[in-house]
């Protein structure tokens, strides 16, 4: 199976502590159009049905309709297993959507949307360590797979490891080129009229987060430098570094923290490329 | 006709067409989106012309059957879908060309009879939905639908009698096919206007009803049937000799 993935360059909104869902026990859903007819029309129809739905919000019906493929009509559809882990997703139901991305992984163990999706969902579960597995296993069945490096340092800088995170990003701006485009692009002789150099958003997300690994070492060398501070009588920190500290620390514990899934980047499962 | 009679009209003509959202401009057609999977049939068109009818989308219900009929031109049943979403934008014409087209392709579909039955009442052309639904009947004798839709022509029509068997016999078939209690009690208020229109006829025009104008009757007699309450009845007794 070729695959060809598109990365969604949004990002999610994953909250932590999200409730996990039982397995699905339920009876198999009622599917009764196109009964009797091939399964390759039947799955068409779900499919078609299931991706409106999803793109219309409509995620109880669009989960429906992708239950029918894989609990009625044919229980090894990759597409199916992914259109459902993505819709699960969107109503926050991360166990649900793991063991699809699970099921899709046994099916084709080098899918990349799936592997790196689901080390998304198990970051959102706080199961870091499969969720660096995932990663680690993405980059393995395709070094040039950007989004699993950015991912990646996100759990290393979770765990303190900013030189990793720092190293791996780094490694990932290189491979995808996006050092030579801003290279390009700030040549002082570059043309005015020069046409555009195109490049993928998601390349360029890599110096965002390289920003936000040296703001966290930066906190770390500026909580250090306070700490000390605090261990001496007579030794009165600079306040500009108290303020700078306290800036930072607001930002990491809200609109920059790293462990909302905000920053993760989930992979858009091309079905037209296989199969 | 009385002003009775004018709304129940009205009223049986929705029921029977179904609930129609007003649109006024019938769709350009748009080119088909791309298949999101590979190998796609043309059911995948279908299913997405599903979804999109079922929230109210009919322009683009339209379209996805549309590209359906373009991959498989002979699937008849997709005509009827396609012209039920016409009908949905008021596009009689287009509607009545797909029914049409749809039963040239299988003339026992009975799904395209009773669409075209309904879109038939709309038009006022009540001996046509007639045809159109007895057919149904006499293909697929258990089909509610087309004994209920029958029955709102009948009503429309003014043979309430010939109504009231229909929705009787479509309970028959099926006791929860809850349209057809709705369009029972709708045929049971016509008769109402016709009693009301005699009385009116008989004691003039300003004359007071007994029991209350024919809403405050409906309300006290479902109030009463809740509480026990039958002093609505009472107020219709009649002394001897008062008339």
């Amino acid at each position: 199976m070729r695959r060809q993935l598109a990365l969604m360059g949004l990002v999610m909104g994953l909250a932590m502590g999200a409730p996990v869902m039982a397995q699905d026990t339920n009876p198999p859903p009622n599917c009764p159009v196109f009964q009797g007819e091939a399964d390759g029309i039947r799955t068409s129809y779900y499919m078609g049905e299931g991706l409106a739905y999803f793109n219309a919000g409509q995620y109880n019906n669009a989960a429906l309709s992708f239950s029918c493929i894989v609990r009625v009509i044919d229980d090894t559809y990759v597409p199916a297993y992914m259109s459902r882990a993505s819709t699960y997703m969107r109503q926050r139901d991360y166990q649900r959507a793991m063991e699809d991305y699970t099921r899709a992984i046994e099916l084709d163990g080098e899918l990349i949307a799936a592997i790196n999706n689901r080390g998304v969902v198990q970051a959102a579960l706080q199961e870091y360590e499969a969720a660096a597995e995932d990663f680690d296993r993405a980059i393995e069945v395709d070094p040039d797979f950007i989004a699993a490096y950015n991912n990646r340092s996100i759990l290393y800088a979770l765990a303190g490891e900013y030189e990793q995170a720092i190293t791996l990003l780094e490694d990932g701006i290189a491979r995808s080129g996006i050092d030579r485009v801003l290279t390009q692009y700030r040549d002082p002789n570059r043309a005015a009229d020069a046409p555009a150099i195109p490049f993928d958003p998601i390349h360029a997300n890599a110096y965002a987060l390289l920003g936000i690994m040296y703001s966290a070492q930066a906190l770390e060398q500026y909580n250090d430098y306070l700490f000390l501070s605090n261990q001496q009588n007579g030794f009165f920190p600079d306040e500009r570094i108290q303020s700078a500290a306290g800036a930072l620390e607001s930002r990491f514990n809200f609109e920059m923290r790293l462990d909302d899934g905000t920053w993760m980047l989930v992979a858009r499962y091309d079905a037209t490329a296989g199969q | 006709m009385s002003r009775y009679s004018r709304l129940l009209l009205v009223i049986m003509v929705a029921i029977v067409s179904g609930r129609v959202m007003a649109q006024e401009i019938t769709p350009t057609p748009d080119p088909c989106p791309t298949p999101q999977i590979s190998n796609a049939a043309a059911s995948y068109y279908i299913g997405l012309g599903n979804a999109l009818f079922s929230r109210g989308d009919f322009s683009g219900a339209v379209v996805a059957y549309t590209c359906a009929i373009e991959q498989q031109p002979d699937y008849a049943p997709t005509y009827v879908s396609r012209g039920y979403a016409q009908a949905s934008l008021q596009d009689n014409e287009q509607a009545m060309a797909d029914y049409n087209r749809a039963i040239e392709l299988d003339e026992l579909l009975t799904s395209a009879y009773n669409n075209r039955g309904t879109l038939y009442t709309r038009l006022g052309n009540f001996g046509l939905a007639i045809n159109d639904f007895t057919l149904v009947i006499s293909l697929s004798p258990e089909d509610v639908t087309a004994y209920h839709n029958r029955a709102v022509v009948h009503a429309a029509e003014g043979n309430y009698e010939l109504a009231i068997a229909d929705l009787e016999q479509a309970l028959a078939i099926d006791a929860d096919f809850a349209p057809s209690y709705a369009a029972l009690g709708a045929v049971y208020s016509a008769i109402a206007a016709q009693q009301y229109q005699q009385f009116v006829e008989l004691r003039g025009d300003n004359a007071l009803l007994p029991a209350g104008t024919p809403i405050e009757v409906l309300q006290a007699v479902d109030e009463g049937m809740r509480t026990g309450d039958y002093s609505v009845w009472v107020a219709l007794q009649t002394a001897a000799g008062a008339e």
